[in-house]
Formats: structure tokens, sequence, C-alpha cells
């Protein structure tokens, strides 16, 4: 079987490994460049396949690595053909790279998700629709368009829902963040994901105040998961 | 399964993968991934999609299953 070189985080050059030795967890390896150096770990096909125990595993040496000191967590999947390839991606992106293990290394990120109690689009938000006087008497044309237009304001209407309880979810922990990504409407269940990047200390007081100031809508379930590492605020290349 | 039985596991579950497939550092080299040409984040939408009983199925499917699946669609 071929070997490549799996990639899990960025650490410092200088970090510590964990002792990490379930048998199916590879050995840790630490390839450098200047001041930073990525966390691999050798791999073979079956690595790269997308199966959830592998990504469980990923994401399981990830927070091994983050127990250890500062590290950014890289995307599943990042796999090069040997060290050295490793080594001219780190070179390639070394300044955004330093500047986020800077910036992100020791912080932690919460996420709620707010889900939709009941199918989106079952019950159409008032106003959505054109009355029957306007659809009555209208050829196959005329009821397309009002349909899509029905859709498109169906569209709008959750969006704006979707948004307001953003702004609800901000207004309950925004305060205690110190960055935080929103994605309305990312999936048919899903109304809002937020994520909120937090200093380690503050993941108990941000549940305090989730709990406390819980957003209460009878059309949605709004859920908290977390400490994650903070995948959600590292920066995209280009 | 009804999404008023989406529970807090499964939320967990989906924030997960999320997460790890789709966010966190990319690193663009001579990278070899990949399954079988199948763009990563493609495939974790498509698993953010689905029901979750059906995760383990379908993200234990093979990546020519997945491509065969994407041609045709």
């Amino acid at each position: 079987m071929r070997s490549a070189c799996c990639v899990y985080a960025i650490v410092g050059r200088e970090a510590s490994l964990p002792a990490y030795s379930p048998p199916e967890v590879p050995e840790l390896e630490l390839v450098a460049w200047r001041e930073l150096a990525a966390v691999t770990g050798r791999t073979g096909d079956d690595g790269t396949q997308v199966t959830m125990e592998a990504v469980v595993r990923h994401e399981a040496i990830v927070e091994a690595v983050r127990r250890e000191g500062p590290a950014l967590p890289v995307r599943f999947g990042t796999v090069f053909r040997n060290a050295e390839s490793v080594a001219s991606a780190l070179a390639e992106r070394y300044e955004p790279l330093a500047a986020d293990l800077d910036r992100l290394g020791d912080k932690v990120e919460m996420s709620l998700t707010a889900l939709w109690s009941t199918l989106p689009g079952s019950d159409v938000p008032s106003g959505a629709l054109p009355n029957d006087t306007a659809r009555d008497g209208k050829g196959a044309g005329a009821r397309w368009m009002y349909a899509r237009a029905a859709r498109l304001r169906r569209e709008e209407a959750m969006k704006e829902l979707a948004r307001s309880v953003a702004d609800d979810l901000d207004e309950v922990v925004g305060a205690l963040a110190l960055e935080r990504r929103v994605s309305l409407l990312p999936t048919p269940r899903v109304a809002v994901r937020t994520a909120y990047l937090l200093d380690r200390s503050g993941v108990s007081a941000f549940r305090a105040a989730f709990d406390a100031g819980r957003v209460m809508r009878e059309e949605l379930r709004v859920m908290v998961t977390g400490p994650w590492p903070p995948y959600s605020f590292v920066r995209r290349p280009g | 399964m009804s999404d008023s039985a989406f529970g807090a596991q499964e939320v967990t579950m989906l924030d997960l993968l999320d997460r790890v497939i789709d966010h966190g550092v990319v690193l663009a080299g001579d990278v070899t991934i990949s399954v079988a040409g199948v763009d990563l984040v493609y495939l974790g939408l498509r698993v953010l999609l689905a029901p979750v009983e059906r995760l383990p199925e379908l993200m234990n499917r093979t990546a020519e299953e997945e491509r065969r699946e994407v041609l045709c669609a």
C-alpha cells in the first residue's frame, strides 16, 4: 500500500506532540517550515477514505494536539505525497498561517444551531401567496409565475426569520464572543448555524448565558455544541 | 426520522462533520487526497443534506459509488 502524509494541525515548530497511542492512530510527526510545523501522520490509501471513523479520528487527533498547546485545526482529508510537499504547502501559506496561529491557536468556538420544528414550507408565511381571486382564470404560464413568486416570497420570509433568530442569539451570547460566523438557512432543516469564537475560559459563561437567555420560538429549537477547535475562523486561501 | 426527532446527538454529529470536512486550514499543494476525485466539500454538503439515519451508510460508500452517482445526477 502506498504511504502518504496526512496533516492534522498547524503548530509552532517547538510544539510537543501528544503521547497518543491507540492502535488505529498513526504515529505523529512534525514537519517544520521556519517557525511553523505541521502535525502529520503516515497513512495508507484507507486513511483518505471518508468514513465516520476517519472523521472522528481526525477530530480526536486535532483535540489531542491542542491539549498540548496552541494549534490550528486542518481540514479533514489534507494528504500529501511526502514531508517535502507538506513543507512546500506551509511555505506557500506561511504568513496567514502564522497570523492565524497567533490569533486562534488557543481559542475555541461554540456552535448554536437553530432547527425548524417542522419541515419548512409546510406552512407558508402570511401574505406569501396571491389570493384565489388573483389566481383564478389565469393560464398555465401565469400560474407558474404566481407559484414562482410565492416560492421566492416564502424563501425571503424564511431568510428574514432566520436573520431575526441570528440577531436574537447574538443578543443573548454575542457580548461574550470575540468573533462570530453566521450561516442562514445552510440546509433545509437548519434555520441558522452560528459559530462564536471564545477564549477557553469563556465557555462556562457562554453556556450559562445561553441557558439563562435561551431563545424560545415555537417554530424553532436552538441547540448548543462545543467547545470545538476554531475550524470556522481560520482564513481561507484567496 | 422526523425533524422533531432531531436530537442533540445528531446535531453534534452534524456540527462535527460540518467543521472537520468543510472548515479548517486549507493547504494547497500537490494534494493527493481525495476520494477518487470527488470533491470533499461537495461530499460534505451531500452528507449534511441527508437524513441522519443514513449518515453511516453514506459515509461508508465507496468513492466509486459516489462518483457514479454524481455523474448520473
